[in-house]
């Protein structure tokens, strides 16, 4: 019951305080606004495409190796830019952001086109340009598609004299073609993220969505040391009140307020800009719970350690605006990508992008994981740390 | 009511409270006197379950608080030193807030609330918020805040500091009231005369020892062989006093407006020494009492300093 009033009590505070509270719901929509327009031009295709480079790993010195240099050197010349690369190196490099897509082809590429056997020539993608993706798996599949006719027409008229008859040999190639044409093919590979790019509406209001839940837990930490200063703190704790009540309290009435927070970002964005949050209103809530209390735990952390509400907004600020520029949240910074991997921002936006393109509970149950062994240990230590402070 | 047994309590290398012996019974007023970080507040938290202490043992209503805190702290209420209220909050829900935590519900918690309020002034002011609340009307919240759920003992940590002479006094009649209705009072001050005025029996505690303990009069029995020579002047100077703290068996000499206030066992010895030294520096004497030592007085002879030093 404790844990109840104390709850409570917080949201009385809060919804005492009118300005805050506008801000609570506003600030969010707001920065999904502005920053969705804003930053619309970069979520946009390219209009007028200029030549790339693409990196290019082709250990095959056969005649289909080489003939796939040709074409990619001199008919496709005027779309991309061959950039030759060790096979080992292409997808960390692809990985690391310096190239959007690179081509791999297997050493034995001839040898197996020549065989009949299965062979495939990959297509490795980082995923964020997806106009640049479909070009290079174009060119590729072309190319395939054309060997492939070749090789079936070798075969056909491997048995034929050149004086058999057209129709009879047309036909068996035409066989022939079906038999082989997914003998050589492409493979296509996002080594980043092979769901369908977002738009910008749907991307700023996840990763926003994600930064204000993180804030909220400056509303935990800043009560805690107003009532410590204040000596409300000293009050309560001279009632029969224990100090896991005193805790749960402040997290039961941050969740809440959270969770109106996000309701009002997922209902505006879902109205205003058609942002699609997928078809599971419990996998929203298993992405964005953790999140909560990862952000009241390190509420709780920096007000056991510091005694200045002022102090601890600064902190916690700087905290969260960097996890959230790292992580690519204002907008995407691929130098930082192998970084971004690491934050709690990335892991709760490439859960709720799952989602938005349509996943399940299945496709995030990693990044959940993540999410919340994290939430577990900051509120270990947010615990400890606590208890230690009060009992000083 | 309350039993204190070589309570220790240390924060790092500092003593802040050096083995405390003391018993308060059930509807005394009794009163901490001392001043500034002599360890008043350190006994309250210690009393309130808020500090373990490092040593020693302490029973609220025969309860060992180490192992019944809760059932403790539900017979205290607490007026802690600071105003300690939900600033945004208004008055009704600040102590029905507190009065919840000690467990009151229904039309119970509504009733007790209520004449809290009413108790301390603020019947019509349940709507208003503190922070447009004067500073004896927070002062006075805060002591409602402390006593809705009735509280067995009440523990006032300097309730008075920075109020005006008519909200003192409603405080101090507060206490009494409390203390009539049946709640135990600890009463912390530095004001020996709020001490004078209300407490039953008073412990002087000075740089964390309990240095005398007892009622008013028993107090003043330890200093009896001391006596204070209160001289009125009409133009008093300043290089009079140093020469009166010169003279032998002046325990201490101060101002006090035009008035000079000297402490000594010898009073008839050395009145004639001091009026002497007055003509020199040619300070007309308008009037001469000798008064009964007081708890200043006390703390001085005690400690061999002054309450607001």
């Amino acid at each position: 019951m404790n844990v109840l009033n104390l709850a409570l009590n917080d949201l009385k505070q809060t919804a005492a305080n009118k300005v805050t509270l506008a801000l609570l719901l506003v600030l969010p929509v707001l920065m999904i606004s502005l920053l969705g327009y804003a930053m619309k031009p970069l979520f946009q295709p390219e209009k007028d495409l200029k030549k790339f480079p693409v990196l290019y790993s082709n250990p095959d010195s056969g005649p289909v190796g080489r003939s796939l240099d040709s074409f990619l050197s001199s008919q496709a010349g005027n779309l991309v830019e061959l950039v030759p690369v060790e096979a080992g190196t292409l997808e960390s490099q692809v990985l690391d952001g310096k190239y959007p897509v690179g081509i791999s082809v297997p050493p034995d590429l001839s040898q197996a086109v020549s065989q009949g056997k299965q062979t495939r020539v990959e297509v490795i993608s980082s995923g964020r340009d997806q106009v640049k993706d479909k070009i290079v798996r174009a060119l590729v599949d072309s190319f395939a598609a054309n060997i492939n006719t070749q090789t079936a027409l070798a075969q056909g008229y491997r048995n034929y004299l050149p004086q058999a008859q057209a129709s009879a040999a047309a036909n068996l190639a035409g066989q022939n073609l079906a038999r082989v044409q997914s003998s050589f093919g492409t493979d296509f590979v996002s080594v980043l993220d092979s769901k369908p790019a977002l738009d910008t509406f749907q991307f700023f209001a996840a990763t926003m969505l994600v930064f204000f839940l993180l804030t909220t837990g400056m509303g935990v930490g800043t009560g805690i040391i107003t009532e410590r200063t204040s000596g409300v703190m000293t009050r309560i704790n001279a009632c029969p009140v224990k100090q896991s009540e005193y805790l749960l309290g402040k997290i039961l009435s941050n969740l809440a307020i959270a969770l109106v927070q996000a309701t009002s970002v997922i209902l505006f964005s879902q109205y205003a800009f058609q942002v699609n949050w997928g078809s599971s209103p419990l996998a929203l809530l298993l992405i964005l719970t953790p999140v909560i209390f990862i952000s009241s735990a390190l509420g709780i952390i920096i007000a056991s350690i510091l005694s200045s509400a002022k102090a601890l907004t600064s902190i916690l600020s700087v905290i969260f605006w960097c996890m959230t520029f790292v992580s690519g949240g204002f907008a995407p910074v691929p130098i930082l990508e192998p970084v971004a991997r690491f934050t709690v921002n990335k892991w709760a936006f490439n859960s709720l992008s799952a989602m938005m393109a349509g996943g399940s509970l299945a496709d995030i149950t990693g990044n959940l994981a993540a999410l919340f062994a994290v939430a577990l240990i900051l509120w270990l230590g947010a615990v400890m740390l606590y208890q230690r402070r009060v009992s000083a | 009511m309350i039993r204190l047994r070589q309570v220790l309590k240390r924060y790092g290398s500092t003593i802040a409270l050096d083995n405390i012996s003391l018993d308060v019974s059930a509807g005394e007023i009794f009163g901490f006197l001392g001043p500034n970080g002599a360890g008043k507040s350190t006994a309250i938290n210690l009393i309130c379950g808020l500090v373990k202490p490092d040593q020693g043992e302490i029973r609220v209503d025969g309860l060992d608080i180490r192992h019944n805190p809760l059932e403790v702290k539900r017979r205290l209420g607490l007026v802690p030193q600071e105003i300690a209220l939900f600033d945004n909050l208004t008055a009704w829900d600040n102590v029905e807030f507190f009065a919840k935590l000690a467990g009151l519900r229904g039309s119970l918690l509504r009733e007790r609330v209520s004449e809290a309020l009413e108790f301390a002034g603020l019947a019509d002011k349940g709507k208003g918020v503190p922070r447009g609340f004067s500073g004896g009307m927070k002062r006075r919240l805060n002591i409602a805040c402390a006593i809705a759920h009735r509280p067995k003992i009440i523990i006032m940590d300097e309730p008075t500091v920075g109020i005006d002479p008519q909200s003192r006094n409603h405080i101090l009649e507060s206490v009494r009231q409390l203390n009539k209705l049946g709640s135990t009072i600890i009463y912390t001050t530095h004001y020996m005369e709020e001490a004078e005025e209300i407490c039953s029996r008073i412990g002087i505690i000075d740089h964390g020892r309990l240095v005398a303990l007892g009622s008013k009069e028993e107090l003043r029995r330890l200093v009896n062989e001391t006596e204070k020579i209160v001289i009125e002047t009409v133009d008093l100077n300043f290089t009079c006093l140093e020469q009166i703290k010169a003279l032998g068996w002046v325990k201490d000499a101060q101002t006090n407006g035009q008035s000079l206030e000297i402490l000594t066992p010898h009073a008839q010895t050395i009145l004639q020494d001091i009026l002497f030294i007055l003509q020199r520096n040619q300070v007309k004497v308008r009037n001469i009492t000798l008064v009964e030592p007081d708890l200043e007085s006390v703390f001085l002879t005690l400690t061999g300093r002054k309450l607001r030093d």
